[in-house]
């Protein structure tokens, strides 16, 4: 598990996206990330999105706490596919020590989007740095002052699901054609 | 057969030269000649020579662990083939160093129907994006900084300490 981590560390290195970042100790941003990385608004037949962002906790070489994520940009993408009806978000949450410092704020975008039909948000955390789950409680308080986001879950149009990964895209392919669900390398 | 899935223990990136002769030409005949059950290739961490592939007409998924180097074959096997298999599904996880250009050159004659598509290169993702705008259906893209994957490798050396 670990060595496979490091050999997709050295193929990622070709990637130019910047992350948002936040300062913990003020609760500001430090620096804006890219902006609309990918535009979608040409994809009219575009049905299912999903989009795979890292959240990252690390200390700065002032040794001040920051958050590192892409989940910015991935809402911001996500809100240029004007055809889409099903949207998973997939938030990975890098050596987190408390869920409550997971900014969500950038979700509630996706309340004024009317275009959606269905969300799910997953999140979960990797690489540890303690034996923390992120629950759903938790989740629930960080976007309870949003009542678009209350108002999409209580409808059931949004749905969260912690320490869960989004439907792989073999899964995907395999759910939606005749072919038969054939195994995968490791 | 309507799946061919090639993988190798190993965890780093192999060259096709690398596995074993007999494999390779009992691989390499079946697919020059063509199968017409193949529906879905799967390959791991191995430059695979992907012209093989072009003869199988009717491979509509394509899943690939890392780009592999192209043009390559072209020599030994000189263009014998101008309509290529057009994929439905294509999914490229990793960008070998170099070779994402090659590689979006190789897919833009083959995804003109393209309906799913996964990536997590955001260079080779946008190339492969022009050419499919009319039929995409489902997208997955894999969102990594700089940054972060820097933070990856210190995760790792965090890891073998504990």
């Amino acid at each position: 598990m670990s060595f496979h981590l490091v050999f997709e560390t050295w193929y990622g290195s070709e990637l130019s996206l910047e992350a948002t970042r936040y300062d913990l100790g003020i609760g500001e941003i430090q620096q804006h990330g890219s902006q609309t990385p990918i535009d979608l608004s040409c994809f009219r037949h575009l049905q299912c999105l999903t989009i795979r962002a890292t959240t990252c906790f690390e200390k700065d070489i002032h040794n001040r706490d920051i958050c590192a994520t892409l989940l910015p940009a991935a809402i911001e993408t996500a809100k240029t596919a004007s055809s889409l009806q099903h949207l998973n978000i997939e938030i990975r949450v890098i050596q987190f020590t408390d869920a409550g410092n997971v900014d969500l704020s950038p979700l509630t975008d996706l309340a004024a989007s009317s275009s959606f039909h269905h969300i799910d948000i997953f999140i979960l955390s990797v690489l540890k740095a303690h034996a923390i789950t992120i629950l759903l409680s938790t989740i629930l308080s960080l976007v309870a002052d949003n009542e678009g986001l209350m108002k999409l879950i209580d409808q059931g149009m949004l749905v969260i699901h912690p320490e869960e990964m989004a439907p792989t895209f073999l899964d995907t392919v395999h759910s939606r054609s005749t072919l038969v669900r054939h195994p995968t390398f490791p | 057969m309507e799946c061919l899935i090639l993988s190798t223990d190993l965890c780093f990136y192999s060259t096709w030269q690398e596995l074993p002769h007999s494999f390779r030409t009992a691989m390499e005949d079946c697919l020059r000649v063509g199968l017409p059950t193949l529906q879905e290739v799967q390959i791991g961490r191995l430059d695979f020579p992907l012209s093989l592939l072009d003869k199988n007409a009717n491979i509509n998924l394509l899943s690939l662990s890392v780009t592999p180097q192209i043009p390559e074959y072209l020599d030994k096997y000189p263009g014998t083939t101008t309509t290529y298999p057009q994929l439905k599904s294509l999914s490229v996880q990793r960008n070998k160093y170099g070779s994402y250009r090659p590689f979006s050159d190789w897919a833009s004659q083959r995804i003109g129907n393209l309906r799913s598509l996964e990536f997590n290169c955001v260079e080779t993702g946008l190339d492969l994006l022009k050419g499919c705008s009319d039929t995409l259906e489902y997208l997955h893209i894999h969102f990594w900084s700089l940054r972060s994957t820097c933070e990856f490798s210190s995760c790792f050396r965090n890891l073998v300490w504990f």
